[in-house]
């Protein structure tokens, strides 16, 4: 029988002191933060390895607040990753190399998309909700695919050329710039992230996850909120793909050398992410059954990936 | 014209028979337990290599192969349920959805190690090889064995669920499982037995896949989504509705690469979407 826990008015905690403490930095998040800057010193070769697992850890962030947070169970997340990486890619393609206001075009790309895709997804759920969100990657895999004159497709988008970060830091082939510049955008949106999840919307999200219709009730429209946190994950997915744009590009690459690091760097943003985590081993012909299946790979390395990035926050 | 469309409608359904072999045990099994069994297409890739490994190593001719495959894709997939997913048909879609999708994983991997990641081809014996005409109409003979299968599969599902006192126990576990089990329905061994004979029926289909449409480690995740399809278009535990779903899917994919490729398998996700949006319960979907 569960105990009935009585609390004296006087003690118990307001709704904001409750907040309060729960956004309170502890230390050990503090030192995990200063360790990911440890890769600049102790494994300078693996930068470009490092700024993609940080790619990959903030579109798992992006996943977590919809998924996590907010129960939308989604297995087609990576088309916003794809379009942020696409809009980075062919704004600096056609002349605008300027880093950081691609993340925010790739992040405005990614959000309207979602705006208007969550009509759909805030209307469905269970199992009609999971096969759509897979029908709508599926279509955008195939919409990069077909559309080749505008996105390479599957051999990638090619002549990304991006301008020095703040005009000062050059994006080398060994990855300190990439790697700073994708560290730096992902602890922007994990406080972004946090502050979400612990504000009244965040905790308001956690109740629609719990019970869906019992939330109106209480003054929470469930509906809007979803739609909401969407049109906001995904445009954090945006700039996850965007983060993508800046890979080095190695002038003498030929794809299918012996060496496969040295392949042409492609932007097939639906199917580059986890190359950090998931698809590290897994750099195989660009085919369009392969970028399917990878597509599928990542995301679900990414869903994997919520039980750790929920850790963290 | 006549000829072509008749061809074209001719393909599609072999193709869409095939899917539906494939997907109709998830359908049940979904309806009976709610459980997302993602790794479905695995099962169905394990029945490839059977009759893919009998064939070659044991020189069996192809037909006997094919109840091989069933039964033995039957056993392994209830040796999972036994010891791996009923521990999680309480548990929430994301667990399952995540111990499936695992699995598919572990078995392309391991698909990938014994066998590699070329497609194997199977050398199918003479009498279903080449094609009939009939009316001007050629029909390739191992698309017509599979039409004459699916629809024998059909009437078979059908008469057992319908006519039987097990099928009768199986309808009335997924219409109310709290009822039948109220009523004495051991509702977990018929879903043991439910998920061998899904299981091996997909198995089945993996078999009789490999002449369509090939066989690699990657089976488990390319025709995953097609079967996943045909459960929510057909709506969760209806033979029926998988049925017609199947031979819609079929009829639209093979028609929509025909004629225009270029919106070819955007055609079929769409369909998708908008239909699952109007009706999520999918076309036949009864809760």
């Amino acid at each position: 029988m569960p105990a009935i826990r009585t609390t004296p008015a006087d003690t118990a905690p307001g709704p904001q002191a409750f907040l309060a403490a729960q956004t309170r930095w502890r230390l050990v998040e503090i030192l995990f933060w200063l360790a990911l800057l440890s890769p600049f010193f102790l494994l300078p070769t693996y930068l470009t390895l490092a700024s993609q697992i940080a790619i990959t850890a903030l579109f798992a962030l992006s996943v977590d607040l919809i998924l996590g947070y907010a129960g939308i169970i989604t297995l087609g997340h990576a088309l916003f990753f794809g379009i942020g990486a696409y809009t980075a890619g062919l704004v600096a393609k056609w002349g605008w190399g300027e880093a950081i206001s691609g993340l925010v075009l790739a992040a405005l790309a990614a959000g309207f998309v979602g705006y208007v895709t969550g009509f759909i997804i805030t209307r469905v759920h269970h199992l009609a909700l999971i096969m759509i969100t897979l029908g709508l990657g599926l279509v955008a895999v195939e919409a990069a695919n077909s559309a080749s004159w505008l996105t390479g497709g599957a051999d990638g988008l090619q002549g990304v050329r991006m301008w020095k970060l703040l005009g000062t830091f050059e994006f080398d082939l060994w990855g300190y710039s990439a790697y700073g510049y994708s560290l730096g955008a992902l602890f922007v949106f994990f406080l972004i992230s946090r502050r979400i999840v612990h504000s009244p919307f965040g905790l308001s999200l956690r109740g629609i996850r719990e019970n869906l219709d019992r939330m109106p009730a209480i003054g929470a429209p469930s509906r809007a909120r979803l739609h909401k946190i969407y049109v906001i994950s995904a445009a954090m997915a945006g700039v996850a793909g965007a983060l993508l744009a800046p890979r080095p590009i190695p002038r003498s690459a030929n794809r299918g050398g012996p060496n496969q690091r040295q392949r042409r760097p492609r932007l097939d943003g639906l199917a580059g992410c986890g190359s950090g985590l998931a698809g590290g081993g897994a750099v195989r012909g660009p085919d369009a059954h392969d970028v399917a299946h990878r597509e599928h790979v990542d995301q679900f390395a990414v869903t994997v990936d919520r039980q750790v990035s929920d850790a963290a926050l | 014209m006549t000829t072509q469309i008749v061809g074209i409608l001719f393909d599609g359904l072999a193709f869409g028979m095939l899917l539906f072999v494939l997907s109709v045990g998830l359908s049940v099994t979904l309806g009976l337990m709610n459980f997302i069994n993602l790794a479905h297409g695995s099962f169905a890739m394990i029945g490839g290599y059977v009759t893919l490994t009998l064939m070659r190593e044991g020189g069996w001719p192809f037909l006997a192969t094919l109840p091989a495959a069933f039964v033995i894709t039957a056993l392994i997939s209830v040796a999972f349920e036994r010891t791996l997913f009923r521990r999680l048909y309480r548990s929430t879609a994301l667990n399952q959805v995540l111990l499936t999708i695992g699995l598919v994983f572990v078995s392309a991997a391991i698909a990938a190690y014994f066998y590699g990641t070329v497609q194997q081809p199977i050398q199918v014996p003479d009498y279903l090889r080449g094609s009939h005409e009939i009316a001007g109409v050629s029909f390739a003979t191992y698309r017509l064995f599979l039409l004459v299968v699916a629809l024998f599969l059909v009437a078979l599902l059908i008469g057992g669920l319908e006519y039987t006192r097990f099928g009768a126990r199986i309808r009335a576990a997924v219409d109310d499982q709290r009822m039948a089990r109220g009523l004495g329905i051991d509702v977990d061994s018929v879903f043991a037995v439910t998920f061998a004979l899904g299981s091996g029926l997909a198995g089945l289909g993996g078999a009789l896949a490999i002449e369509i449409v090939g066989l690699d480690p990657s089976f488990g995740f390319h025709y995953l989504v097609f079967m996943l399809i045909v459960v929510a278009v057909g709506g969760l535990g209806s033979v029926g509705g998988s049925f017609a779903a199947a031979a819609l899917l079929g009829i639209f994919d093979v028609a929509g690469k025909y004629y225009v490729p270029a919106l070819g398998s955007f055609l079929i996700y769409i369909v998708l979407i908008v239909l699952l949006f109007v009706r999520p319960r999918g076309l036949f979907g009864k809760r």
